[in-house]
């Protein structure tokens, strides 16, 4: 997909306004709260009909007004012809909706619309992941799953409401022992999509593992420390899978996209996890929630040998997540056949002009079509060959 | 007195009020209803007052089967034609409804009154659970088939699953009704996570 122009009407900040888009990189500049970022959110929910900031529908809604309405002119290349997508923002006495259109055309399941716009989006916070909670590091790879398998949603959602049922039923015992059918039910739940959820993640780590290598390398050569080779690795650990009493780790050889592989490995999965449950039974009770599954799993990332999240520098941890995002946009480039749109909100606002030079060199080899926003223009090194176009943000206004 | 100042209540507005606290009953709806009975002609509201009341005083539940009846026992447990054999646990008198309007089915239900939900406090002693066990083994027939029609969704599956561990020891079959694609309907515009059950559940032909 490939953006023309965006139009936004009582969006966040945004009265009425537009924006024309460069075939290759479009600069949105100004100071700290004139509404550059809401312009990547506008975009990301065309992308996912959902704010990368977690925010309420009600809250991007401009002050005092019930409706807001996001459109995009694109040119879809699959079809030759150019398309419109859209999505409304309706608030009424008793709930805000949104409603996505495409080419006018009310799409009433959200699943129908999902992969319209590829977008892949690197913010500040992710810089976060790395050294946060592991839950957050869960998520991460949740929302990137999100994208690539819509199942995967559905059963996040049902394994997070077994789970909390679990707990609830543990935490009742109150040092008794709940009824063993009633516990066995919701463990059942918890194996059904426990093990979905958990070979999921496992395979899209495999997945990008590779390039993520490839990228970190990169980077790290740009960095200038390329005389000091650095080995890193990304792996999906599961306390499941550390025990050597039952059966072998996970062997890459097994990652292949073979059907009968794939059943085989979900069976080993679902059983590994029918067997935790049995054995954690009197420790959750003791503790009142559920000690394994998927839900206690780890994104871990080695530098040279070495857990990256204790002992990584913010340099290296920015060269890791960076290459983390290179890996997904590599990733979904293969799978959908065209690079998808990336969305950089404030990334420059740490680095030095030289790296900087550098990374937007490495970036512009991977995507067709970027988005980004800074405070400071100037810091932007584009290499000449990619096409740019610098637009003012001020108060509510885009562009001259 | 407080009865007096009661009484003395704009009688449309208690009306109104008294009706809006029905599910699925808004505000404007209970206004159009009220509006309704006040222009309604010849006996339809004394017929109307007289059913609500006897709702109240004669429905209760059935002994055997939990349904709601106008006597001990439901008119599907007294109907001596229905297969005694088989049994369908729903969760609401409404399924059983929905159920018989099929006319696929000819045996007995029991009403459970509600799903698992441990998170809003729901446990096996808040469904009427209490009277199935006795009807599978006592009974002047022996029971062959428990049919478990739940929703397919998180609370509904548990709830089939945790009566098929109930009754496993009694070793009398336990089915669940299949989940899937809709009927009439077209392949292509099945969700991702209906086909997926669809496919899990499928059946040799």
């Amino acid at each position: 997909m490939q953006l023309r122009r965006l139009e936004l009407v009582d969006f966040r900040n945004f009265e009425a306004a537009s924006v024309a888009f460069s075939p290759g990189f479009t600069v949105l500049h100004g100071r700290n709260g004139a509404g550059k970022t809401n312009v990547l959110e506008a975009l990301y929910m065309l992308s996912t009909l959902r704010s990368f900031r977690g925010a309420k529908l009600d809250s991007m809604l401009r002050r005092g007004c019930q409706h807001a309405e996001i459109r995009l002119e694109a040119w879809d290349p699959g079809l030759g012809v150019p398309t419109q997508l859209a999505v409304r923002i309706d608030q009424s006495a008793r709930s805000t909706r949104r409603s996505a259109r495409i080419d006018q055309k009310l799409i009433r399941a959200a699943s129908d619309y999902y992969g319209r716009l590829g977008a892949v989006l690197f913010t500040p916070e992710d810089l976060a992941i790395l050294r946060g909670s592991p839950n957050g590091r869960r998520q991460f790879l949740d929302r990137v799953l999100f994208a690539r398998d819509r199942a995967h949603i559905a059963d996040v959602s049902a394994y997070e409401k077994v789970l909390r049922s679990r707990n609830r039923l543990l935490k009742d015992a109150q040092g008794g022992s709940p009824a063993r059918p009633l516990l066995e039910t919701y463990e059942a739940g918890l194996v059904d999509y426990g093990a979905r959820i958990w070979l999921r993640r496992l395979s899209l780590v495999r997945d990008i593992a590779p390039a993520f290598r490839a990228a970190f390398a990169q980077i790290h050569a740009l960095d200038g420390q390329g005389s000091t080779q650095l080995e890193c690795a990304l792996r999906y650990h599961s306390d499941l899978d550390a025990d050597p009493s039952r059966g072998s780790p996970d062997r890459p050889e097994l990652a292949g996209r073979d059907a009968r592989t794939g059943a085989a490995e979900l069976e080993d999965k679902r059983g590994r996890l029918r067997q935790a449950l049995l054995d954690s039974r009197s420790r959750d009770l003791a503790r009142g929630s559920t000690s394994v599954g998927p839900h206690r799993d780890e994104l871990e990332v080695d530098l040279d040998g070495e857990r990256a999240i204790h002992f990584a520098s913010q340099g290296q941890t920015r060269a890791l997540v960076l290459a983390f995002k290179i890996a997904e946009l590599r990733q979904s480039r293969e799978r959908s056949g065209r690079p998808p749109l990336l969305l950089l909100d404030d990334v420059t606002s740490e680095l030095d002009p030289r790296r900087n030079a550098q990374l937007f060199e490495a970036l512009t080899r991977e995507v067709g079509q970027c988005v980004l926003t800074t405070t400071a223009p100037d810091y932007i090194h584009l290499p000449k060959a990619v096409d740019r176009v610098d637009l003012p943000v001020v108060e509510g206004r885009i562009g001259g | 007195m407080a009865a007096d100042k009661d009484a003395r209540l704009d009688p449309l507005a208690r009306l109104t009020g008294l009706l809006a606290r029905l599910p699925g009953i808004g505000e404007k709806s209970a206004l159009r209803l009220a509006l309704a009975v006040v222009r309604s002609e010849g006996e339809y509201v004394e017929a109307l007052s007289e059913a609500i009341l006897a709702v109240r005083d004669e429905l209760r539940l059935c002994e055997l089967c939990n349904d709601l009846a106008s006597a001990t026992r439901c008119e599907r447990c007294q109907d001596a034609r229905r297969d005694r054999s088989t049994i369908c646990v729903i969760a609401q008198p409404q399924d059983r409804m929905a159920l018989e309007r099929t006319g696929a089915y000819r045996g007995l239900y029991h009403v459970l009154h509600g799903v698992l939900d441990p998170l809003a406090g729901v446990g096996p002693s808040q469904l009427r659970l209490a009277n199935l066990l006795p009807r599978l083994h006592g009974g002047d027939e022996p029971v062959r088939e428990v049919i478990v029609a739940t929703s397919p969704n998180v609370e509904g599956d548990a709830t089939a699953l945790y009566i098929a561990k109930l009754l496993a020891p009694l070793e009398i079959p336990v089915s669940r009704i299949a989940s899937g694609v809709a009927v009439g309907g077209e392949l292509e515009y099945a969700d991702m996570t209906t086909l997926h059950r669809a496919l899990e559940d499928r059946r040799r032909l």
